[in-house]
């Protein structure tokens, strides 16, 4: 399971790393087209569009594997009993799994939507769905995510936290 | 009701501690359920559609811009040129500090990034000279919020997306005030430093030293030249004088100075993306919790309620900036720029002010928060890199946050310091 883990881990990040070099490449050759030699390419806005898309959804769950998501931690000053504040952090995951479950759901629908209207984009015409699932994959992902987090939590709530508690390397 | 639940069910989720841009997500979710038979589908249609915009691209691209200048050296040779020129004065490495964090901001559209780049040379080059180290720290942690005020700037493209405003407006206009701001910085370094005396390096650079220097930096000098001419001139879209940085800082880390390798690189991207993905999707959310606003036509209600207090254009605006600056102090400014911008420009319009100006002091609000205890993000990278306390810290910020609070009255007041090139 590690293993997997481990492997897809670096694979969404080489992935994400490769989508944003690409974008630069592509919004890169534009300008040089554009203004060099005053010809523009008429795909490349589109597909850096959806790229970014993809980059910015899929980051979300490279974001929370360096736990780098943005929170508001003014209540754990307030509280000072560590056992009470397991307890808010695992209820603050699991609003936030329920939440990305949601996001999955909605997004799956709207991707299917989008499928049977086979809906296509203006420029290269392709089809909506793939720029659209990026929203399901993305927050099930993050759903998988959180899964050993919150178990982690729940299994130490008795013992000081110790830094273990974000969750390890999923 | 329906903005009680909205704004009510956001605060819950945010005092425990769920991430913000998931925060908005579920309280537009909780106000679709409770109140209207909106289809539900609209939040996964925003959330998308809201990310699905060209300007936007420019934030991880000014984000790894940034990146790829600290890693390849450019934000040290700036430090040895400006240190060469002032670096003996009263107060010399602190002004140092701020016009680097000045020019830096001209090269990267983030506050955090100037504070860490910055940071890193020139709190422990402060120590070593005998300043007080809680005040370099905080000084650096404040100057870092001119990053964000100086073009190009990443929050400014968001709002000019969320509003409607000219992006390349927005970034004319945020010049000035951001000088104003490393300016009121010095005054405020200077007095410090007369006063306890810090004085910086022992003897003055020659003329032939600061030539030197000035070559060693001439291609960190050269490129906010590249970037704002680009822009102000025309010849660029934001997004494109990004790419075109990016690009830029790239061939000068790894061809001109030769300090930018595969892992540096490497790692400027992985950041790049990383702070992308905390950050950008909540743009997504934000617009679906914007627009369940306008339907429920929530701002004008606000903006009604506010001017049925008072019709006083002054005590308005100093309301709204107290307002503000409470808001940056504890929330993120990208969903705070998005959630509070059709809810506020409303209001501000009504009283005169041009969508330019209001975005330049919305801004500088929510930055402002950057640096205030104690939740400053960038007290906490200046922490962090300082191993100064925050308490330490939050001492000696009081007084540059009065002086950045005293340029911002500036600008909500006097609108030609914001309009004046348009």
């Amino acid at each position: 399971m590690n293993k997997i883990t481990n492997i897809y881990d670096r694979l969404e990040e080489y992935l994400l790393v490769g989508s944003l070099i690409f974008n630069v490449i592509i919004v890169f050759a534009q300008v040089i087209m554009r203004s060099v030699f005053n010809y523009s390419l008429s795909w490349t806005e589109e597909l850096s569009r959806y790229i970014f898309i993809w980059q910015t959804w899929l980051g979300t769950s490279t974001a929370l594997k360096y736990n780098e998501h943005i929170k508001v931690e003014l209540i754990y000053s307030f509280v000072k009993n560590e056992k009470i504040q397991k307890i808010i952090k695992i209820l603050a995951y699991l609003i936030w799994f329920a939440f990305c479950l949601f996001l999955t759901y909605i997004g799956l629908k709207l991707t299917q939507s989008m499928l049977s209207r086979n809906a296509l984009s203006s420029g290269m015409r392709i089809p909506l769905a793939f720029v659209y699932i990026s929203l399901p994959i993305s927050s099930i992902l993050i759903c998988l995510r959180l899964i050993p987090k919150i178990f982690i939590n729940i299994k130490n709530i008795n013992k000081p936290d110790d830094g273990t508690s974000e969750g390890g390397n999923i | 009701m329906e903005a009680i639940t909205l704004f009510g069910s956001f605060f819950v989720l945010l005092f425990l501690s769920v991430p913000i841009g998931y925060a908005i997500g579920i309280s537009t979710l909780v106000s679709l359920l409770i109140h209207s038979d909106i289809p539900l589908l609209m939040i996964a249609q925003n959330s998308v559609a809201g990310v699905d915009s060209f300007p936007l691209l420019a934030i991880p691209f000014f984000m790894l811009a940034g990146n790829l200048m600290s890693s390849g050296g450019i934000a040290k040779r700036l430090v040895n040129f400006f240190e060469s020129c002032i670096g003996h004065k009263t107060g010399g490495l602190g002004m140092v500090t701020v016009v680097v964090c000045m020019f830096f901001a001209a090269i990267s559209g983030s506050a955090v990034a100037t504070v860490s780049a910055v940071g890193a040379f020139m709190i422990p080059e402060m120590v070593s000279h005998g300043y007080n180290k809680s005040f370099s720290a905080a000084l650096t942690a404040a100057a870092g919020t001119i990053g964000v005020i100086i073009p190009p700037s990443i929050p400014f493209v968001i709002y000019g997306v969320v509003s409607g405003t000219s992006i390349t407006d927005l970034f004319t206009a945020g010049f000035l005030p951001g000088i104003m701001m490393g300016a009121a910085l010095m005054l405020v370094c200077y007095i410090v430093s007369k006063k306890y005396g810090y004085k910086g390096k022992a003897e003055k650079s020659t003329w032939n030293e600061r030539w030197i220097a000035f070559k060693n930096s001439f291609w960190a000098i050269l490129s906010p030249v590249i970037i704002l001419g680009g822009i102000y001139s025309g010849l660029f879209t934001p997004t494109e004088a990004a790419v075109i940085s990016v690009v830029y800082s790239f061939i000068v880390g790894v061809f001109v100075y030769g300090e930018l390798d595969m892992k540096g690189a490497y790692k400027s991207f992985k950041d790049a993306i990383v702070v992308n993905g905390a950050t950008t999707f909540m743009v997504g959310l934000s617009t679906a919790f914007a627009a369940y606003l306008t339907m429920e036509q929530i701002p004008s209600m606000i903006a009604n309620t506010i001017i049925s207090i008072t019709d006083n254009g002054i005590v308005i605006l100093l309301l709204i900036n107290l307002f503000l600056l409470v808001v940056g102090m504890f929330i993120d400014n990208i969903p705070a720029t998005i959630i509070l911008s059709p809810i506020l420009l409303p209001v501000v319009k009504s009283l005169g002010m041009s969508p330019v100006t209001f975005g330049i002091m919305l801004t500088m609000n929510l930055a402002i928060g950057f640096c205030t205890p104690p939740y400053g993000i960038n007290l906490f990278v200046a922490s962090a890199i300082s191993k100064v306390s925050m308490e330490d810290m939050s001492k000696q910020i009081m007084k540059m946050i009065l002086a950045l609070v005293i340029v911002l009255m500036l600008i909500t007041f006097v609108p030609f310091l914001t309009t004046m090139f348009m």
